[in-house]
């Protein structure tokens, strides 16, 4: 393939990482200035990724036309905002441009500079500049940044303690249920609640007291630099990372707690660290067993976001008995020697003939390629999310899951 | 509620969509973007390949939730997407490296489909192929569909059918051969895509009919100019039957317009003509109860209002059908504008309506607005829980169909909706009068 020549869904723009980072905030609304389709194509996948009316933000356009382009025009802006206003009585209004502005070279900050002196009741935050240049992945750390910097008030430390999750968003797969389970670790490990989860399910008010959480659960390296910004001016410390396996859990409960300075409920842990041993106790000798026997077909390769494919591969690799495949990772920038990145070039031949072993990736490629899509892993999905209690990735449930997943795969091919 | 409508032009004066303003400026959630209706209308045509030139927003939501980028007889659907070099010095060469690829890899024919940032930046298509197409076997059209001067989903239709028609060469005409244009981008109602009884009547007749629709293939549209007449079933392929009438000196005839009696009447007496063919009493009872339905609509209808809401196919054609019968719009909802809707508009503006025409772009908003106004009846759809409206719902019904029978259903409706508020069920008007 050349450059810029795809045959499935291309990495998406910095501009769509914005805007689904945005999407789940509550109390909030999106106008996108310039042309409609991204925005009701993009809303029609969030309400499939669960994001819905009066869950999320509401998502509006401006629309644009030869004559505002020729002539520079924003007051569709202007005039959006104001009915805006009227129907939703939004605390903040993030601005965002589509791709034509781009080009154009429309000065967003500088008109919602202008048009915030008609507005005072409702904060306008124009966010991305959105440049040709950056990825999905460029565009979610700057929205999650600039939510950081621009919402959170001067405020002190909760009495009961309180954590932030930085980096839940809406482009990557089932993260509604690591969210939850996540919360439900914090919950069982440590006694405590959720301040704000930025931000698939969060609102202003929630982002206002981001500075009162006793410690930042960054859950995907997007988020360190929200979460540095964070730590300077509040001094709240942070854990990077997500808490993938049996092990893995407890690793990332243990660095929780040391950041805290906090003890654990070792019943809990314990218990779950358990249940879950017990859980997957003749899963796991079905998969030895296999990978003793035939090697070849203990081999798993997975696609995705670096940091998932990351916690997932050490799960199977150094709790489970599977051994390394071929591994990839979505974006340029976090590809490593042991994670590279693979362009669309260098994974279809892999997608397509991969025959033994356990192939987890975007829904899109496993469909097809006549694979197992109940092994998706990553984005492009090919349904509808809408359950909300799905099972996750992360935490003793996960891992739960993940077994589950590569054992009934097993089963299927067996 | 002040009903607020200076904003708007009147319909008389419209000329092209793009004097149709919103009738309040928030747009919610967005509209249906041309390309994608482009890439729906490829998908469905068999042996046609697509290059989707654009963003990365574009290219992804191209594809539905569970399209392939591979056809089931080996079509290609791939994807090119501008980096921030090409979008300020363009795309030649990255567009020209993948046709050839495409070209390499099997493509029959390509449709070079060019969203906003392409269109915006000039990319010469036309140039690109008249450069390549003497270089590679498989053949090309382009059809540039910048949202910001291609509204939705009429002008995207329309223009990729008319970039269709581009793919043809003159062929040799055959006497009883016939194209039944209905290019549609969904699949909702009319699935498997049903035809007017008029298609079915001609074949009785031993009129050859080619479906140039939803399943038809690549070889279906080279071979277009064989035939003797274009049969016009949708406004969407009007503009197709009007190119291959100056390429191809090939007549059409415009069954998606004629809503009253007289004008099947006059259609249908034509179609007969060119083909020497007679359709004797074969519509007789469909037509007899359109004429029975329409002499109650001339009593019943006078002096009643009406809106025309989202969903409306064809609403300029039919708000001069319903002026017929007296009926004052208050206001329509207009997609995108046809060239032929400027003399229905005239026509209308001489019986003494001019309802000011608007995009209704926030629904559930802009329905408060319509319901203030009052109508009689509104035509369109409405959200499952909103009252206060007596509506003419699933309009979408009438894509593609013509002839008395739609006559019959639509002015059945309309009784329907005046009696009871409901639309009722769908007529059946495939077969034989249903009552």
């Amino acid at each position: 393939m050349f450059m810029g020549l795809y045959r499935f869904k291309p990495m998406p723009s910095g501009r769509m990482g914005i805007f689904w980072t945005l999407s789940g905030i509550k109390e909030s609304a999106i106008i996108e200035f310039g042309c409609m389709g991204h925005n009701l194509y993009s809303g029609a996948d969030l309400r499939r990724a669960g994001i819905y009316e009066g869950f999320g933000a509401p998502l509006y356009t401006t629309y644009i036309d030869e004559t505002d382009i020729s002539l520079g025009d924003t007051s569709r802006l202007d005039a959006t905002i104001k009915q805006v206003i009227i129907n939703d009585a939004p605390k903040v209004i993030f601005l965002q441009p589509s791709a034509v502005p781009e080009v154009i070279g429309t000065d967003l900050f500088a008109v919602a500079n202008e048009l915030q002196f008609d507005f005072p009741e409702t904060r306008l935050i124009p966010i991305g500049h959105g440049s040709f240049a950056i990825t999905q992945h460029k565009g979610v750390e700057e929205a999650l940044l600039a939510l950081s910097k621009t919402l959170p008030l001067d405020i002190a430390l909760s009495d009961a303690p309180t954590y932030n999750i930085i980096g839940s968003c809406p482009d990557l797969f089932r993260y509604k249920a690591d969210a939850v389970e996540i919360t439900r670790l914090m919950e069982g490990a440590f006694g405590m609640d959720p301040c704000c989860i930025l931000s698939s399910d969060t609102s202003i008010s929630a982002i206002e007291k981001m500075g009162s959480a006793h410690v930042n659960l960054v859950i995907r390296r997007e988020g360190i630099p929200a979460a540095q910004l964070l730590e300077k001016r509040f001094g709240t410390p942070y854990v990077v990372g997500r808490p993938y396996g049996i092990k893995g859990t407890n690793q990332w409960l243990e660095d929780v707690g040391n950041t805290l300075n906090r003890s654990q409920n070792k019943a809990f842990t314990n218990f779950e660290t358990e249940l879950v041993l017990e859980q997957i106790d003749q899963a796991y000798n079905t998969l030895e067993g296999n990978a003793w026997s035939y090697p070849q077909e203990a081999a798993i390769s997975i696609g995705g976001h670096a940091d998932v494919v990351k916690g997932v591969l050490d799960f199977a690799t150094k709790e489970m008995p599977l051994k390394v495949g071929s591994c990839w990772c979505d974006c340029p920038e976090m590809g490593t020697d042991e994670i590279p990145y693979f362009s669309e070039k260098q994974w279809i031949p892999i997608v397509k003939n991969h025959d033994k072993g356990y192939l987890m990736f975007s829904g899109e490629a496993l469909k097809w390629a006549g694979k197992n899509t109940s092994l998706q892993i990553s984005n492009p999905d090919i349904g509808w999310r809408i359950h909300p209690y799905e099972p996750p990735f992360v935490g003793y449930r996960g891992a739960v899951n993940l077994v589950n997943l590569w054992v009934n795969e097993y089963a299927l091919t067996h | 509620m002040t009903v607020e409508l200076r904003h708007l032009k009147k319909l008389s004066t419209i000329r092209s969509g793009k004097n149709i303003k919103f009738l309040t400026p928030a747009v919610y959630s967005g509209g249906y973007c041309p390309m994608r209706i482009a890439c729906n209308i490829v998908e469905n045509t068999e042996g046609l390949s697509y290059l989707l030139v654009g963003m990365p927003e574009c290219a992804t939501h191209s594809r539905g939730m569970n399209s392939s980028p591979d056809g089931l007889q080996g079509e290609l659907r791939w994807l090119y997407t501008l980096d921030e070099n090409e979008v300020i010095f363009g795309c030649r060469e990255g567009v020209i490296d993948a046709l050839r690829q495409m070209n390499d890899e099997g493509a029959k024919a390509i449709m070079i489909i060019a969203t906003c940032v392409t269109d915006l930046i000039g990319e010469d298509l036309d140039g690109i192929i008249e450069e390549l197409q003497p270089q590679i076997n498989a053949r090309l059209s382009f059809v540039t569909l910048g949202q910001f001067k291609n509204f939705g989903t009429p002008i995207g239709t329309w223009k990729t059918a008319e970039a269709l028609g581009t793919l043809m060469m003159p062929k040799e005409r055959i006497d009883n051969k016939a194209n039944a244009l209905f290019i549609e981008p969904w699949r909702y109602n009319n699935d498997p895509v049903n035809f007017p009884l008029v298609i079915s009547a001609m074949e009785d007749r031993g009129v050859d009919i080619r479906r140039l629709s939803r399943g038809a293939t690549l070889e279906d549209y080279f071979d277009a100019p064989d035939a003797s007449m274009n049969l016009v079933l949708s406004s969407y392929t009007q503009p197709l039957a009007q190119k291959m009438q100056e390429r191809f000196d090939l007549p059409y005839a415009p069954l998606h317009n004629a809503f009253s009696v007289s004008q099947v009447d006059e259609v249908y007496a034509d179609i007969a003509k060119a083909f020497q063919i007679d359709f004797s009493n074969c519509f007789d009872k469909w037509r007899d109860k359109a004429l029975e339905l329409e002499e109650r609509a001339h009593k019943d209808l006078p002096g009643l209002k009406y809106a025309f809401l989202t969903g409306v196919d064809m609403p300029v054609a039919l708000a001069r059908y319903l002026s017929a019968f007296q009926m004052e719009p208050l206001l329509m909802h207009i997609q995108d504008f046809h060239n032929e809707d400027i003399g229905y508009a005239k026509e209308m503006k001489t019986l003494g309506y001019d309802p000011p025409a608007c995009r209704i772009m926030h629904r559930d908003k802009d329905l408060e607005i319509i319901k203030a106004m009052k109508p009689d009846i509104s035509f369109g759809s409405i959200p499952r829980d909103f009252e206060g409206l007596r509506v003419a719902e699933e309009m979408g019904d009438y894509f593609g169909m013509t002839g008395y029978e739609r006559t019959v259903s639509l002015l059945t409706r309309i009784f329907n909706v005046l009696e009871t508020g409901k639309t009722g069920e769908r007529m059946d008007v495939y077969g034989s009068v249903p009552f």
